[in-house]
């Protein structure tokens, strides 16, 4: 198995990914069986690839950063069948296909980087657990973005219970991302926490959002100051994503792995 | 405006730490939802300050932070006695754990030689015996390795220095037994030694294989198995959170 034939696991998994997420609209009550089940024939199509990709490998494919944005996909859509079995939420589905066809269509388009090699410092078990966690959680946080500028824009809509929800999830997963990443700290790097740019502005965000839900409890009726909230912590989660290579502020930080080659 | 730390050691960061449970306890109408907000207002300010500050400014070492973050803990612990929730409870320990532990913690940065021991202040010495780059194909790296030598210097005090090199591998000292032991350090995989742990950062680039030395990274964090314990707590926290 070569990254030849990751195309035609690509389109079988994707066909029953599609499948799911649509079926999934059709039952209006209840979690649909039948997405269930087409959607998990989809994950294991796709980790039937990975499994056999490995063995020929003769190592876990953890290595380059093609063969880490594999798992990515795998992660994501386990994630959203978790979120589905847990919530019966209709959109889970199709947004955690779309978050995993993204990374496997890089995958496929960009070969170059099946081999880009993975450095020592991100060698590490915790590495794909802590990026996915925190990709599935900024997925669904920027859900409650969209619902908070709705809810701006159009007073009339009531998008205060999925927003609930939305966060309620995103803000556990945000908090395993950021924890595992500190049991990861201590080992790579030797403290849980070191203030590092990026786990600074992690705890800003995380912060923020923990701020939003005391607004909703301890103000329930002040529709208009939790979808503020939640738009400034939105942002808050854009620079500690990608905005703090623009801040002075960063220089430094150990998260830069395109400047530090050693660690 | 830093925060001597060494003030704190212990048992002076136990004190304050039981002080905070204390103040909790005494100050138990601080449960409410008012003074929660105020604190979390004011720990965002204070880790917004630290976030446009340049890397290298600790400005979470400086007073006004440490007094927030006592604050946040005083009122969280205030909260947790009139209602205990876990990932409230694993956030305060992690918190309150890692802000006192940094008293008692260090991190000292050693030069390893490879044929003689470095010269530390540490309980132990290190000596590189054996150093390796793995490469990809491309040429970049795949890993590396080195092999050193910790020698307890608990237990040679009374071997007299006789200037030469100590022979490679396994020594034993007078009472027959080890007091030095050959370990591998990886990047992502510290060595645990003596209460300590022992992290490889550097080496001779240009020389690759042959470098004359590693540097290493040594903690010793006599309070992170509470951090540790604060984590889990809230790790389990959020999962519960998440399904409920």
């Amino acid at each position: 198995m070569t990254w030849d034939h990751l195309i035609y696991f690509a389109v079988a998994a994707a066909f029953f990914w599609i499948a799911g997420s649509v079926t999934s609209f059709f039952d209006r009550r209840k979690a649909s069986l039948w997405s269930l089940i087409v959607y998990s024939t989809g994950i294991i199509i796709y980790s039937s690839f990975i499994i056999a990709f490995w063995i020929s490998l003769k190592r876990p494919p953890l290595v380059t950063m093609g063969e880490t944005r594999l798992w990515y996909s795998l992660f994501l859509t386990l994630a959203g069948l978790i979120t589905y079995i847990r919530w019966k939420y209709k959109w889970v589905l199709s947004l955690t296909t779309v978050m995993a066809l993204v990374f496997l269509v890089i995958n496929i388009l960009r070969p170059e980087i099946h081999n880009r090699v993975l450095m020592p410092a991100l060698q590490s078990i915790w590495f794909i657990p802590h990026v996915t966690v925190y990709m599935f959680s900024y997925a669904l946080l920027a859900c409650t973005f969209l619902l908070a500028l709705a809810g701006l824009i159009r007073p009339s809509l009531n998008v205060l219970d999925a927003i609930d929800k939305l966060c309620r999830a995103g803000l556990s997963f945000f908090t395993i991302g950021m924890l595992l990443g500190a049991l990861w700290a201590k080992q790579a790097w030797g403290d849980y926490w070191s203030w590092d740019p990026k786990e600074t502005w992690a705890a800003l965000t995380w912060l923020l959002y923990v701020f939003s839900f005391h607004i909703k409890n301890i103000r329930p009726k002040a529709k208009k100051q939790l979808y503020v909230s939640l738009i400034v912590a939105f942002l808050a989660l854009q620079i500690c994503w990608y905005g703090l290579q623009y801040l002075p502020s960063a220089r430094g930080s150990m998260h830069n792995y395109a400047l530090n080659i050693k660690r | 405006m830093t925060v001597s730390l060494h003030l704190f050691a212990f048992p002076v960061n136990l004190i304050i730490g039981l002080c905070i449970v204390f103040l909790g306890w005494k100050f138990r109408k601080l449960y409410r939802d008012i003074y929660m907000t105020i604190a979390l207002v004011l720990l965002i300010a204070v880790s917004l300050v630290q976030g446009f500050m340049p890397g290298h400014v600790a400005f979470t070492h400086s007073w006004p932070f440490v007094v927030v973050l006592t604050v946040f803990l005083i009122v969280l612990a205030s909260r947790l006695f009139l209602q205990f929730s876990l990932a409230g409870f694993g956030l305060w320990l992690a918190l309150w754990a890692g802000m006192l532990g940094t008293a008692d913690a260090s991190v000292t940065h050693i030069m390893v030689p490879r044929h003689e021991y470095a010269r530390t202040s540490l309980p132990f010495t290190l000596r590189l015996e054996d150093f390796r780059v793995t490469r990809y194909q491309t040429g970049e790296p795949m890993e590396y390795r080195a092999e050193v030598s910790l020698q307890d210097m608990s237990r040679v005090k009374d071997i007299p220095d006789t200037g030469k090199v100590p022979p490679k591998g396994t020594a034993v000292d007078s009472d027959g037994r080890e007091n030095t032991v050959l370990k591998t350090l990886r990047v992502n995989h510290p060595v645990h030694y003596k209460g300590h742990q022992v992290y490889l950062m550097d080496y001779d680039s240009a020389k690759g294989d042959m470098t004359d030395y590693c540097i290493v990274m040594v903690t010793r964090q006599p309070w992170r198995w509470l951090v540790f314990a604060g984590i889990l707590l809230l790790l389990a926290g959020a999962l519960k959170t998440f399904f409920r």
